[in-house]
């Protein structure tokens, strides 16, 4: 009786793990071709972002050189006419001392239409810290020759981050 | 008060990795194909993190190029020591791609700073894609493709939806806490000529390293620059 027990037992796990393996094999399979679709998909998508870049060495090899004496055109980069914000670096500092805390010089420099909500919801720019980082910024941009571009048109709550 | 002055060393402090990059200079060896002719322009750019640029051509002819960001830009020739000054924003040294990854604003590639709004981002297949408008209708609209948090597709589509330009970005590499792409490649279509190509290839790098050509002054005697007279 015992005997019969254990291999049913024996003869339970058996098929188990045998349906186990078969389940496994097929589920191994099943993840590797997704994978491998994933891959191939994902390469065919970066080939959209990716440029052949022997196939523009042949076109520049196989073009005839010419000198072009342009010098009235420096080659700028390839960007449409802009145009720049005038935003001048003592107004943005004068407006951070009084206002900074309202984030009204975020606004002079150009921002998140919402920014003045974040610094005044934030105690000023969480307690006062964002506001007075702005600041010490704003600062070190002018002793560096008043270049605050970087910060115009900035969205990020951390200007300088 | 007192804890604000108390944390100004300290703020100081941190910032000043920030701020450690002042200097970038690079070699720069612009190909430019269109209708199956190659032109080489071959240059030496000197950036300042206060926004003044050097460029020293060396090919097709040698002259200087100085610029900044407001777009105030002299070109110098100093085998005739001749002088050409012009204003206009396409001249600001913002537009030259070392100087945007030298100040960081690697996210919009300094699209923001002039005029353009960021629309969503959204996550397809690994990239992000990040599209940008301008309020002026006349200009195109902006995608920037990005992997890694580093740009390396951009595309400038017109408002009717015609092509105008890709910008591929590829080869980054690490200067300290400077990256750059080594190889830019611009294809800009024609409307009634042939696709242009434009190679860009960023060598010898090198960050705070002390050259003259940083500090490079126009001559005060230079004389006007006369645009009749055909570059010799």
């Amino acid at each position: 009786m015992k005997k019969g027990v254990v291999s049913k037992i024996i003869h339970y796990f058996c098929v188990v793990e045998t349906t186990f393996l078969i389940s496994y094999t097929i589920m191994k399979k099943l993840v590797l071709s997704v994978i491998a679709v994933l891959a191939i998909a994902f390469s065919a998508n970066a080939a959209n972002y990716k440029v052949d870049n022997n196939a523009i060495d042949n076109i520049i090899e196989n073009a005839t050189e010419v000198v072009v004496l342009d010098v009235a055109a420096p080659a700028a980069a390839n960007l449409p006419a802009f145009e720049q914000k005038d935003v001048n670096a003592t107004t943005a500092l004068i407006l951070n001392i009084f206002l900074g805390w309202c984030g009204v010089h975020r606004h002079y420099m150009g921002t998140a239409p919402y920014m003045w909500a974040l610094y005044l919801f934030t105690g000023g720019g969480i307690f006062g810290i964002v506001d007075f980082v702005d600041f010490v910024m704003l600062i070190i941009a002018m002793t560096d020759g008043g270049n605050i571009s970087k910060y115009i048109n900035n969205r990020k709550f951390f200007m300088w981050a | 008060m007192k804890n604000k002055l108390l944390l100004i060393p300290l703020l100081l402090l941190v910032a000043a990795p920030l701020y450690a990059q002042r200097k970038v200079s690079a070699d720069v060896e612009v190909k430019t194909v269109i209708d199956g002719k190659l032109n080489t322009v071959t240059k030496s750019v000197y950036c300042t993190n206060n926004g003044r640029l050097v460029a020293k051509f060396s090919k097709p002819l040698p002259y200087y190029v100085v610029s900044n960001s407001k777009g105030e830009m002299n070109l110098y020739r100093p085998d005739t020591n001749e002088v050409l000054s012009d204003v206009d924003p396409s001249f600001s040294s913002n537009t030259e791609l070392i100087m945007l990854f030298m100040s960081g604003r690697i996210d919009d590639l300094g699209l923001t700073s002039f005029g353009y709004k960021a629309g969503s981002a959204t996550r397809e297949d690994g990239f992000v894609k990040k599209t940008f408008k301008s309020p002026d209708t006349t200009k195109p609209d902006v995608e920037i493709v990005y992997e890694n948090y580093l740009p390396i597709y951009c595309e400038y589509t017109a408002q009717d939806g015609r092509m105008l330009s890709k910008k591929y970005l590829s080869d980054y590499k690490t200067y300290g806490r400077f990256i750059l792409p080594q190889r830019v490649t611009d294809i800009t279509y024609g409307v009634k000529r042939d696709s242009s190509i434009v190679r860009t290839i960023y060598s010898n790098v090198k960050v705070d390293v002390d050259d003259p050509n940083f500090d490079f002054q126009i001559p005060a005697n230079a004389k006007p620059m006369k645009l009749d007279a055909p570059a010799q």
